[in-house]
């Protein structure tokens, strides 16, 4: 099909011009990697408060590390006016939207767990007994956070103060992922003790499935000339 | 005597609002005089007579 | 619509409306047995909360039709609109905490209403931020319809967000009370100032969305005058 074709070759372009220098993935890497690392030494990391803080961290630190990546993501294209060429090209929008998508939800991701992995070793907290549940959550809340940061990524292009008026853009809209997210994730690593993690996981991926239905609708009105 | 609570939340809201009906009657005003400017320009070029055929 | 209700008609019904209301404000409604005067504060709180939401479904719909049918007058409603509602939503943000205040000992409680209304209030600053800050004008009635449309989706989810996690971590009401039971007088008090915000409300967007015409023919004009330019 013509059009998972388009969606491959921006997702794979993306890639090939992250693979050049990787500034993008590292500094997600790092600032997501600093915000563990404050938490974790200004708390004492007793099991408890541990629990209790660490989804919030996590999901802060993604959320920070996300709206960086996405940032850069159309920084690159406008520098060198693929924007125009985007808009020209007899394209469908919307799978320009899947591909740079799909590869900030894949920036995002690798982030992710490197994040994770940190905060194992910071935490001394093991993920493994929840790791599918929890993976599930993450994967949700990340595709709608990706999906919202995409589509206001570009409106942002547009702009005077990109990152301020993404940033802008992006918090608000995306206050419940996150705050679900936490919520699911929380339960889940305390072993789910309600035996409701479905319904928190389902939560998320609804609000996650309505952004991304939604931005992906949308996207060909923000390109359009 | 008022409480203080109170009179400071009646004071705000019919600040903002006669702050606004003014910052929006301002702007009006500076738009009709830009307005009215570029009329009087408009009819001046109309009655000058200029020539006006597309030439060859 | 000018001819049926004519602004200065409006402006008199919205001006008289309001003196009504502020009588029955002070000097009729009772005064609440615990809260004592502050109470007061609620009418004009409720009353610009109302209009706040309006406010942005109008957005809502005014952004469809603009991606829909490309009409301009559409985007000129949603820019108007953003205004006056981002106006009404901040008197709410700031009558909560000095209504909540010296009523239950805080300035803040993340309740529904004032949770619902601050996000609400972002999503205002964020629509008109992307208004002043555009680097190309011509573009901002798609981006911002775009925005619009998210942004009131948003608005439902926070609806059933807030409540759903009410249900998990309960709180104690606070400024949501006083509609239970509430005495007559302060019913009617009530329902006629929503009534004469709800009326300044669509007051100030006409206007506001006069200046919105203004503009519009401006550019007009200089479309006009810079083809004379041109031939002569």
């Amino acid at each position: 099909m013509a059009s998972l074709q388009i969606i491959w070759s921006i997702f794979v372009k993306d890639l090939r011009v992250e693979w050049r220098n990787r500034e993008t993935l590292a500094s997600m890497c790092v600032f997501g990697l600093l915000i563990v690392f404050l938490f974790n030494f200004s708390f004492e990391t007793a099991r408890e408060e541990t629990l209790r803080l660490l989804p919030a961290v996590l999901w802060v630190a993604i959320a920070f590390a996300g709206v960086l990546g996405f940032n850069r993501s159309f920084a690159s294209e406008r520098e060198n006016s693929c924007i125009e060429g985007m808009t020209l090209a007899p394209v469908d929008p919307s799978m320009i939207f899947v591909g740079k998508m799909l590869a900030n939800l894949l920036f995002l991701g690798i982030a992710e767990v490197v994040m994770v992995f940190a905060a194992t070793l910071w935490f001394n907290f093991s993920f493994l007994p929840s790791l599918g549940e929890l993976t599930l959550i993450a994967f949700f809340g990340t595709l709608g956070y990706a999906a919202l940061g995409t589509i206001f990524g570009a409106i942002a292009a547009n702009t005077r103060m990109r990152e301020v008026m993404l940033t802008i853009l992006q918090f608000p809209i995306a206050f419940w992922i996150l705050m679900l997210s936490i919520d699911a994730t929380s339960n889940a690593m305390r072993g789910d003790p309600g035996g409701n993690w479905a319904g928190g996981a389902a939560r998320v991926a609804g609000i996650s499935v309505v952004f991304t239905v939604a931005s992906f609708l949308l996207f060909e009105y923000v390109l359009e000339e | 005597m008022v409480n203080k609570f109170l009179f400071l939340a009646y004071a705000f809201v019919w600040l903002i609002f006669i702050l606004y009906a003014w910052n929006l009657s301002r702007r009006q005003a500076g738009l009709k005089k830009e307005l009215d400017e570029l009329k009087t320009r408009v009819s001046d070029s109309s009655s000058a007579p200029a020539s006006r055929n597309a030439g060859a | 619509m000018d001819k049926k209700f004519p602004i200065s008609l409006h402006f008199a019904l919205t001006l008289a409306g309001l003196l009504v209301a502020l009588y029955m404000i002070f000097l009729y409604a009772p005064e609440e047995m615990t809260m004592g005067e502050v109470q007061r504060i609620f009418y004009v709180h409720v009353s610009c909360a109302w209009p706040a939401l309006l406010g942005f479904i109008i957005i809502f719909f005014s952004s469809i039709v603009y991606l829909w049918k490309r009409a301009q007058f559409a985007d000129e409603l949603a820019h108007a609109t953003a205004e006056v509602g981002f106006i009404f939503c901040t008197c709410v943000l700031v009558t909560g905490p000095l209504w909540a205040k010296p009523a239950w000992g805080v300035w803040w409680a993340w309740d529904a209403r004032l949770t619902l209304t601050f996000l609400l209030w972002l999503l205002y600053v964020a629509y008109l931020m992307l208004r002043s800050y555009m680097v190309n004008p011509g573009r901002a009635a798609n981006l911002c319809a775009v925005v619009g449309i998210i942004g009131f989706v948003d608005v439902l989810i926070d609806y059933m967000a807030i409540r759903w996690w009410r249900t998990q971590h309960p709180q104690p009401v606070i400024l949501g009370g006083p509609e239970s039971g509430l005495d007559p007088r302060m019913l009617a008090t009530l329902l006629v100032t929503v009534a004469v915000f709800t009326l300044l409300f669509f007051l100030l967007v006409r206007m506001r969305l006069r200046l919105a015409a203004m503009r519009r023919e401006l550019s007009e004009i200089r479309h006009v005058l810079a083809f004379k330019m041109s031939e002569d």
